[in-house]
C-alpha cells in the first residue's frame, strides 16, 4: 500500500467528518449529493462510513456533534467514537442522531460501496469483493464492471470481471446475452456460479434453449469441481503421508537397526521443534535464515540427546525390548516436563519463512505453500537418508546389522558402536522433522504425543527394518485418511485408519515389507 | 515281521534348499531298541536329517516312515505326538521354575487348560517322575531352580524332559558339547541306560564320546549315507578319513 | 522319596494349600479381611469429630485404591506370569466402568437437569428423541454386571484371538494393544458415540435404591472392592499354583518349546488374557461410582502405562507385589501431585527407568540389594 502521509490522513478525516455532519439533514437529494462526496475519499475510514450508514450504525451524539458508532446488543447502545476508535459504553438513544435513509439512498450505497471495494485495496482484496459481487447478483453494478474492464491490466483482476459480468449477464441480460454468458460460464468452479446455472438449468420459465445451454455448462463444472476434489484430496493425502514420513523416518531406523522401541521418539521430535523455536528467538529479523540453521542445530542437538539415550538407558536393557520400551517412556514423561519447566506449558510460535506463506492457485484450486514445502521437504530428507544407508559405509554397517547381527559382527564390524550412531542418526533426523512440523503445527511440550502412535503405526505397518516399507506405509496411510476423511469425517476416518492396522497386522504381522532377519523380538 | 523290527525307514530322500541338495537320495533304516551315532563333516546333511525326521523341513522326494507311518501325512506336533522327541544344542528347559516342576509339565498328561487347572499329581505320574529324575541323577537338586544347574546338568535335564515324554525316537544333537570331562562321561552313561528301552539317535563331533557310547555309527558325507558301521571300523575307513576324520 | 519331600519350590499341584508358600499374599489378605470390618464402622457409625473417624473422602479413596490393586492384579497374571506385556489393558477397565455407568446414568432417571425420565441429560442436550438400541437393558443391576464381564472379555476374546493366533507377539502386540486403547480413546471422545462423549457420564444419583453418596453406601462400595480384591487374588493364587503356573511360566520364557511339549500355548494365552481383561472390567465397574464419574480420559494410552508401573515396581510374578505397588504408587502419587504435578511426572518417568534398569523385581529386589549390602559390610 502507498505510505501513509499523515497530514493527507488528517486532512480526509476532517472532510469526511464534515460530510458526515452534513448528512445531519431533512433533504434526501443533499443526502445523496453528500454520500457521493464521502465516496470521492478513497479511504478506508470512508467505505467504514458508508458501510455503517447501510447497517443503520452510524449516529451523531447531539450534545457535541460527535460521530458515534454503534453495536446493538440486547437492545442496548454500546458506542465507540468513531474516529478515535475508543469505548464510550454504553448511551442512550435519545441523545443520538440516526443518519437516515431511505430505499433510493440504499441502492446508491450499496453501489458506492461496491464500487470503492472493487477499486482500492490489494488484488485479494479486489478479488474477494468481486467474489461478492457474483454472490449478490447486483445487476447495477454492471456498469462499474465494464468500466473497470476498459481500464484493467492485471489478468487475474480482468479474468474475475469476467466471471462475474457474465455472472450478471447470465441472469439479467436479454436472450442472446444470456445465452453467450451461460456457454462463457462453463466449467466454472465457483460455487456461487454453479449454484447460478443450476437454478436457470432448472427455471421452467425459461426458453429451452438457454436451460439446455445452462445445463452443459453445470456439468462441465460438475467435471471439475470432481477433478478438483480428486486433486486436493490426494494433495491432502501427500501433505499428511509426508509429515507421517517425517515422524516415523527416525523410528524406523531405530527399531530396524537398534531393534528398540524408543518411546521418547516423540520428545525427539518437539525437541528439534523447540530448536527451531530457540533459533528464531535468536536470529529474530531473519525468519528464512533462522528456519534453515535451525536444521543442522536440531539434527545435532538431538542426535547428541539421541546418543545420552542410547548409552545411559538402552545399552543397559540390551535384548530387552519390552524393558527399553517401558524406559523410554518415563524418558518421555521426563522430557516433557523438562521442557514444560523450561519454556513454559503453553505453545510457542515459530514463524514461518515468505516463501513458505501464501497460497499457490493452479486452475481453480488453491494449495497452501507450506504444504508444498513440506511435501518436497519429506521427500528429501527420505532420500538423504537412502543415500546415506546405501552409499556410505556407516550407512552399510547398519544394514549389516538390521539383517544378521552375529554375522556383522563375525566379520569385525563393531555393532555396539553402529547401535549408537544408528539411534543417533535416527534421534537426529527426528530432530530434523521436528524442525519441518513446527511450520504447521503447534509447538507445545506435548508436540510429541500428536505423532508418536502415527509413527509406529507406520513403522509397523510398512514393515520394520525396510524404510522403503516406511515410505509406501506413510504414503499410503495419509492417502487413505484422506479419501475417507469427506465421508466419514476427520476422527472417523483416524479411528477407521487405526482399527485397519490392527486388523492388518494380525494377518500380515511383519507388516507391508518385511525384512528377512534378525527382528527385534526374535 | 521283518519291517516291524524296524522302527525308522528313510528312503531315498532328497531336500533341495535353492539348488543346493541338502539331502541327496538318503536311506537309512533303524532298529527298534538301537542306539546310532551320527557323524560327518559340516553341511553333510546332519541337521537337516534331523529336520525332515520331526517335521520341521519338507522332503522334495523319497519316503520315511515311522513305526509305519509316512511321515509326510503328519505335521510337526503330530510327529511329537507319534513319539519322535527332539533334543537341540541348546537346553530349552524353563529356567525360572524346579527341575521337578520341569519334569511336570513335559508329562503326558492331558495338555488342555482346564485338565491343567485341576491337575492334581496323582500316584502313577508321581513314580514316572521319580523314575526319571533318578535316571538322569538329579534327585538330590529336585527342588532347585534350573537355572542354577551347570550346563551339563540342564542337557540331562532336557533329556529327562523328552524321556518323560515317552518318546520312542529320539533324536540328540551334540549332546556333549561344552561339558565338562566328568558329565560327558556321565552322559554317555545316560544314553546308554536309556537306549535300553527306546531307539536314540546321537549325533556328535566328539569321537572319544561316540567311542565310549560303544554304538553303530554312521558316517553322512554331501547329504547321503557314505558307510556306517562299528566306531573301530570306521576309524579305519579311508574314504571316512578322507573327507572328515583326517581333515 | 516320597511326596512330603518334595517341598518348597516344587509343586504337586495339590491345590487347596495353594496359600501355603504365600506368606505375603497371606498376610495382604488378613490386612483386607480386617479392613473389611474396622473401616465401614470407623465411616458410619463413629462421630465425625473423632480421632477415630474415617471420612467420606477417605474411604472412598482407599476403594479407589483397591480397585487399582485389583487392575494391577490381572495385568500381573499376563504380563508377570505369561510374559504378555499389554500396554492398554484400560481400555478394559474403561468399558466395564463405562458399563455401569450406564447403568447409573439410567437410575437417574427423571431427577436429571432436563427431567426426562428416560434420556440421560446429554442425550437431551443433543436433541436424541429416543435411547439409542445399545442402552436398553442397562436399567438392570444385572444385565449391567453382566455387561461388565461380557463386553471387555468379549473385546480382549476377539483381539486377542486374532493376535495370538496370527503370532503377533512382544513388542509388536504391545504396540497394538496401545493403538486398541487409543481409538477406544478417540472414539469414546465423540459426543455423537452416545456415551456422553468428552464429559463422560457423571452426576449419578443412586445405586440399587439407595444414594450413592451416602455413608453406608460407601461403606458398602468398599467392602465389595475389599472382597472382589480378596476372592481374585485366591482365583489367581488358585491359577498359578497349579499346573497352568508353571505352563505360563513356561510361555514367558519359552514359548516355542512349550509348543514342542505339546500345550496350544495359543489357546492358554487366549484364555489368561480374556480372564484378566474380565477382571480388569470389574475393578473399572466398582471404580466408577467411588469416584462419581467415567469418561474417555480412562482410554488415554498413558494411564494404560502407568498401570505397568505399579506391577513393575510391586514386582512382577508375585501376585502379591501388583497390590503393592499399585497402592504404594498411588499414594506416592496423591502425595506429590499436592506438592507440585511437576514432581509428580518426573518421579514417574525416574521410577520407569530405574525400576526397569535397576530393580527387574520391583522391590522385592530392593529387598535382595539391601541383603546383599548388609552382608558385604560385614
Amino acid at each position: 500500500m502507498a505510505v501513509i502521509n499523515v497530514n493527507s490522513l488528517l486532512a480526509d478525516n476532517n472532510k469526511l467528518r464534515d460530510y458526515i455532519l452534513e448528512l445531519d439533514t431533512k433533504d434526501f437529494n443533499e443526502k445523496i449529493i453528500t454520500i457521493e462526496n464521502i465516496s470521492q475519499i478513497k479511504t478506508d475510514l470512508s467505505l467504514k462510513t458508508l458501510k455503517s450508514i447501510l447497517e443503520g450504525r452510524l449516529f451523531i451524539r447531539k450534545e457535541d456533534r460527535k460521530i458515534i458508532l454503534v453495536d446493538i446488543i440486547k437492545r442496548k447502545y454500546n458506542a465507540y467514537d468513531f474516529f478515535q476508535k475508543t469505548e464510550l459504553g454504553i448511551v442512550k438513544k435519545r441523545k443520538l442522531k440516526k443518519i437516515k435513509i431511505n430505499n433510493q439512498i440504499r441502492n446508491i450505497l450499496n453501489s458506492k460501496i461496491a464500487m470503492l471495494e472493487l477499486t482500492s485495496g490489494t488484488t485479494e482484496q479486489k478479488i474477494k469483493a468481486i467474489y461478492d459481487v457474483i454472490k449478490e447478483g447486483n445487476p447495477e453494478i454492471l456498469k462499474i464492471i465494464n468500466e473497470l474492464l476498459s481500464k484493467e491490466k492485471n489478468k487475474e483482476l480482468i479474468f474475475s470481471l469476467n466471471l462475474a459480468k457474465n455472472s450478471i449477464l447470465a441472469r439479467f441480460g436479454n436472450q442472446t446475452e444470456k445465452l453467450k454468458a451461460i456457454v462463457s460460464l462453463a466449467g466454472s468452479t465457483n460455487n456461487d456460479i454453479v449454484n447460478i446455472l443450476r437454478t436457470i438449468a432448472e427455471d421452467k420459465s425459461l426458453d429451452k434453449n438457454i436451460k439446455i445451454e445452462a445445463n452443459n455448462s453445470l456439468q462441465a463444472s460438475l467435471r471439475n469441481i470432481k477433478l478438483n476434489n480428486i486433486i486436493k484430496t490426494t494433495f491432502f493425502g501427500l501433505s499428511l503421508g509426508s509429515v507421517l514420513l517425517l515422524a516415523a523416518i527416525g523410528l524406523a531406523i531405530t527399531f530396524g537397526v537398534v531393534g528398540v522401541i524408543n518411546m521418547a521418539h516423540g520428545e525427539l521430535i518437539m525437541l528439534g521443534a523447540y530448536c527451531a523455536y530457540v533459533v528464531q528467538q535468536l536470529i529474530p529479523n531473519n525468519i528464512s535464515a533462522s528456519i534453515i540453521i535451525s536444521l543442522p542445530v536440531a539434527f545435532v542437538f538431538t542426535g547428541f540427546v539421541g546418543i545420552l539415550i542410547e548409552r545411559l538407558i538402552v545399552k543397559n536393557l540390551y535384548g530387552r525390548p519390552l524393558e527399553t520400551l517401558l524406559a523410554t517412556f518415563g524418558l518421555s514423561l521426563i522430557l516433557q516436563q523438562i521442557v514444560r519447566s523450561i519454556f513454559s506449558p503453553l505453545n510457542k510460535t515459530v514463524y514461518s519463512p515468505e516463501w513458505m506463506s501464501g497460497i499457490t492457485r493452479i486452475g481453480g484450486l488453491e494449495l497452501t505453500n507450506n504444504r508444498i514445502v513440506i511435501i518436497i521437504f519429506a521427500l528429501l530428507i527420505f532420500l538423504i537418508v537412502i543415500y546415506i544407508l546405501k552409499k556410505t559405509i556407516f550407512g552399510m554397517q547398519m544394514r549389516a546389522v538390521t539383517q544378521n547381527r552375529k554375522m556383522a559382527s563375525a566379520m569385525g564390524i563393531n555393532t555396539k558402536k553402529i547401535d549408537m550412531f544408528t539411534f543417533a542418526f535416527g534421534s537426529g533426523v527426528a530432530g530434523v522433522a521436528g524442525v519441518a512440523l513446527s511450520q504447521i503445527t503447534n509447538v507445545g511440550p506435548n508436540l510429541g504425543q500428536n505423532y508418536i502412535i502415527d509413527s509406529f503405526m507406520v513403522v509397523v505397518f510398512g514393515g520394520v527394518g525396510n524404510l522403503f516399507g516406511t515410505f509406501i506405509g506413510a504414503f499410503g496411510l495419509g492417502l487413505g485418511n484422506k479419501l475417507l476423511e469427506p465421508y466419514v469425517g476427520a476422527i472417523v476416518s483416524k479411528i477407521f485408519i487405526l482399527l485397519f492396522i490392527i486388523i492388518f497386522i494380525q494377518f500380515r504381522p511383519k507388516g507391508l515389507f518385511s525384512l528377512k532377519g534378525r527382528m527385534a523380538d526374535e | 515281521m521283518i519291517e516291524d523290527k524296524n522302527i525308522l525307514e528313510i528312503k531315498n530322500v532328497t531336500v533341495s534348499f535353492d539348488g543346493f541338495k541338502a539331502l541327496n537320495s538318503l536311506s537309512l533304516t533303524i532298529k527298534k531298541s538301537q542306539m546310532i551315532a551320527i557323524i560327518g563333516p559340516n553341511g553333510a546333511g546332519k541337521t537337516t536329517l534331523q529336520d525332515v525326521i520331526t517335521g520341521k523341513t519338507k522332503i522334495d522326494n523319497g519316503k520315511i516312515f515311522f513305526k509305519n507311518n509316512d511321515l509326510s501325512q503328519f505335521t510337526e506336533h503330530e510327529i511329537v505326538n507319534l513319539g519322535i522327541g527332539r533334543k537341540f544344542q541348546r537346553p530349552t528347559i524353563i529356567e525360572n521354575i524346579s527341575v521337578w516342576d520341569n519334569l511336570c509339565i513335559a508329562l503326558n498328561t492331558s495338555k488342555k487348560f482346564f485338565s491343567c487347572l485341576l491337575y492334581k499329581l496323582n500316584n502313577k505320574d508321581f513314580e514316572k517322575v521319580v523314575e526319571i529324575i533318578s535316571i538322569i541323577n538329579l534327585e538330590k537338586k529336585k527342588n532347585l531352580i534350573a537355572k542354577n544347574l551347570s550346563h551339563g546338568e540342564k542337557q540331562w535335564l532336557e533329556i529327562g524332559m523328552l524321556l518323560i515324554q515317552q518318546s520312542d525316537l529320539l533324536l540328540i544333537d551334540e549332546p556333549v558339547a561344552g561339558m565338562t570331562e566328568i558329565e560327558t562321561k556321565k552322559t554317555s552313561e545316560l544314553l546308554i541306560n536309556i537306549s535300553k528301552d527306546r531307539t536314540v539317535l546321537v549325533v556328535e563331533h566328539d569321537m572319544n564320546f561316540i567311542e565310549s557310547l560303544g554304538v553303530e555309527v554312521v558316517v553322512l558325507n554331501e547329504g547321503s549315507v557314505l558307510t556306517r558301521g562299528s566306531m573301530k571300523n570306521i576309524k579305519k575307513n579311508k574314504q571316512v578319513i578322507d573327507v572328515y576324520l583326517g581333515r | 522319596m516320597n511326596k512330603r519331600m518334595v517341598e518348597k519350590n516344587s509343586s504337586l499341584f495339590t491345590n487347596i494349600n495353594f496359600l501355603l508358600g504365600d506368606s505375603i499374599g497371606r498376610y495382604l489378605i488378613y490386612l483386607l479381611a480386617i479392613s473389611i470390618f474396622i473401616l465401614p464402622i470407623l465411616h458410619v457409625y463413629i462421630a465425625e469429630d473423632s480421632l477415630f473417624h474415617v471420612s467420606s473422602y477417605t474411604i472412598s479413596l482407599l476403594g479407589k485404591y483397591l480397585c487399582f490393586a485389583l487392575l494391577a492384579l490381572s495385568l500381573d497374571l499376563v504380563w508377570g506370569y505369561t510374559g504378555i506385556l499389554s500396554l492398554g489393558h484400560g481400555a478394559f477397565f474403561g468399558l466395564g466402568g463405562y458399563m455401569m455407568g450406564m447403568h447409573l446414568m439410567r437410575e437417574i432417571g427423571d431427577r436429571g437437569v432436563y427431567g426426562n425420565p428416560l434420556l440421560p441429560d446429554f442425550m437431551v442436550f443433543l436433541n436424541w428423541e429416543e435411547l439409542p438400541w445399545f442402552w436398553y437393558g442397562f436399567d438392570s443391576f444385572l444385565f449391567s454386571c453382566l455387561m461388565v464381564i461380557l463386553i471387555p472379555g468379549l473385546l480382549a476374546f476377539i483381539f486377542s484371538a486374532l493376535a495370538f493366533g496370527s503370532r503377533v507377539t512382544g513388542v509388536y502386540f504391545s504396540i497394538i494393544t496401545q493403538a486398541l486403547v487409543f481409538t477406544l480413546m478417540l472414539a469414546f471422545f465423540q459426543n455423537d458415540f452416545g456415551f456422553g462423549g468428552n464429559n463422560g457420564l457423571t452426576d449419578f444419583k443412586d445405586i440399587l435404591g439407595k444414594d450413592i453418596s451416602s455413608k453406608e453406601t460407601r461403606a458398602a462400595l468398599y467392602i465389595c472392592s475389599a472382597t472382589m480384591l480378596i476372592l481374585s487374588y485366591l482365583t489367581c493364587r488358585f491359577i498359578v499354583s497349579s499346573k497352568i503356573g508353571n505352563i505360563l511360566i513356561g510361555i514367558r520364557d519359552r514359548e516355542t518349546r512349550m509348543r514342542f511339549l505339546g500345550y496350544n500355548t495359543t489357546v492358554f494365552k487366549i484364555i489368561i488374557f480374556t480372564f484378566s481383561a474380565v477382571l480388569a472390567g470389574i475393578a473399572g465397574a466398582l471404580y466408577v461410582p467411588q469416584v462419581g464419574i467415567i469418561n474417555p480420559g480412562e482410554f488415554s494410552p498413558i494411564k494404560s502405562i502407568e498401570i505397568v508401573v505399579w506391577v513393575a515396581l510391586g514386582g512382577r510374578g508375585f501376585l502379591y507385589g501388583a497390590i503393592i505397588g499399585a497402592i504404594v504408587v498411588n499414594v506416592l502419587k496423591s502425595y506429590l501431585t499436592i506438592i507440585s504435578p511437576e514432581i509428580w511426572i518426573i518421579f514417574l518417568g525416574l521410577v520407569f527407568i530405574l525400576v526397569t534398569i535397576y530393580l527387574p523385581n520391583g522391590l522385592t529386589d530392593l529387598k535382595r540389594i539391601i541383603k546383599k549390602n548388609i552382608y558385604d559390610r560385614r
